[in-house]
């Protein structure tokens, strides 16, 4: 009995110990891979920059769902507002850049430069939010940057 | 896509481009989400996406080829992005961002997983290695 209860208690603290943030970006992380999947579908019958365009209208839909199922609360920071639309403004243009330099390059070097991101995203945490991540972490993100760019030297699509 | 490979100066700076457009895309949310909460992030991430979608659908003379099966996956797709994105933002909320944005932008593995199990695309060794590399980076990410 006394060996069961350690058990539950071990369990139970290794549970606890996991960070909030994991499930849903292991979520995302998965949500990701088929919404990338899919337009390598999509782009058999239609042009890529069309692709944009369809995918920035069911985007604004699904998001209104999304609003929707949340009351239809939108919440109002002007500052906040502004930088979010610049997130959804880069997002697009990088997708348009990333087909430029698909159609002009080649498909090996284009991939793994533009899926190197991260890098950019932890330099700038660094600097303007002073997150500093533990070792492992950081061994993480060589490791996971590794892997990206593995993947995308495969990638040919 | 063609596969005319022209000099670097043609693709390099579009390359270089998309990764700092991408790199404020997956930076920018987390300074906003200290103001906003993510499904009012999302909704106007959305109607940034439609200040650069608009010129394109006006470039194309508001004529888009409607193939039904390309138009549903494409809907399906960003359906599922809406999503991602959503638990994006939340994990960004609480998680430091160069380890939530690194652990998420290994979706590479689904892909390649995804496209071994339908497409029936062979995984090749090098992206064996990415899959078991990414397994390693997601164990530590998460320590």
């Amino acid at each position: 009995m006394e060996v069961l209860g350690f058990s539950r208690v071990f369990r139970l603290r290794v549970f606890m110990s996991i960070p909030f943030w994991l499930l849903p970006a292991l979520l995302s992380m998965s949500l990701f891979g088929g919404a990338v999947f899919l337009p390598k579908l999509a782009m058999r019958s239609l042009p890529p920059l069309q692709l944009i365009v369809y995918h920035a209208f069911f985007f604004f839909l699904s998001s209104l769902v999304v609003l929707g199922f949340y009351g239809f609360h939108l919440e109002f920071d002007p500052r906040g507002i502004l930088l979010a639309v610049a997130v959804g403004v880069f997002a697009t243009l990088g997708q348009i850049f990333y087909y430029v330099s698909l159609r002009h390059g080649p498909v090996a070097p284009v991939v793994v430069i533009s899926t190197l991101y991260p890098l950019v995203v932890t330099a700038l945490a660094v600097m303007f939010l002073k997150e500093i991540p533990t070792p492992q972490q950081w061994l993480g993100i060589v490791t996971g940057i590794g892997a990206i760019i593995l993947a995308a030297a495969e990638n040919r699509t | 896509m063609t596969n005319e490979t022209q000099p670097p100066s043609s693709w390099l700076l579009p390359a270089v481009l998309t990764l700092v457009f991408w790199g404020l895309w997956g930076f920018l949310p987390k300074i906003v989400l200290q103001t906003l909460p993510p499904e009012s992030v999302l909704f106007y991430e959305s109607l940034g996406n439609f200040l650069i979608a608009l010129p394109l659908f006006v470039h194309f003379r508001f004529r888009l080829k409607t193939d039904a099966r390309g138009v549903g996956i494409c809907g399906l797709s960003a359906v599922i992005s809406v999503i991602a994105v959503l638990f994006l933002y939340i994990a960004l909320r609480q998680g430091p961002a160069s380890v939530v944005v690194t652990l998420t932008s290994l979706y590479s593995i689904v892909a390649v997983t995804l496209a071994w199990m339908f497409l029936k695309e062979k995984i090749s060794r090098l992206q064996m290695l990415s899959i078991l590399l990414s397994l390693v980076s997601i164990a530590l990410l998460a320590s």
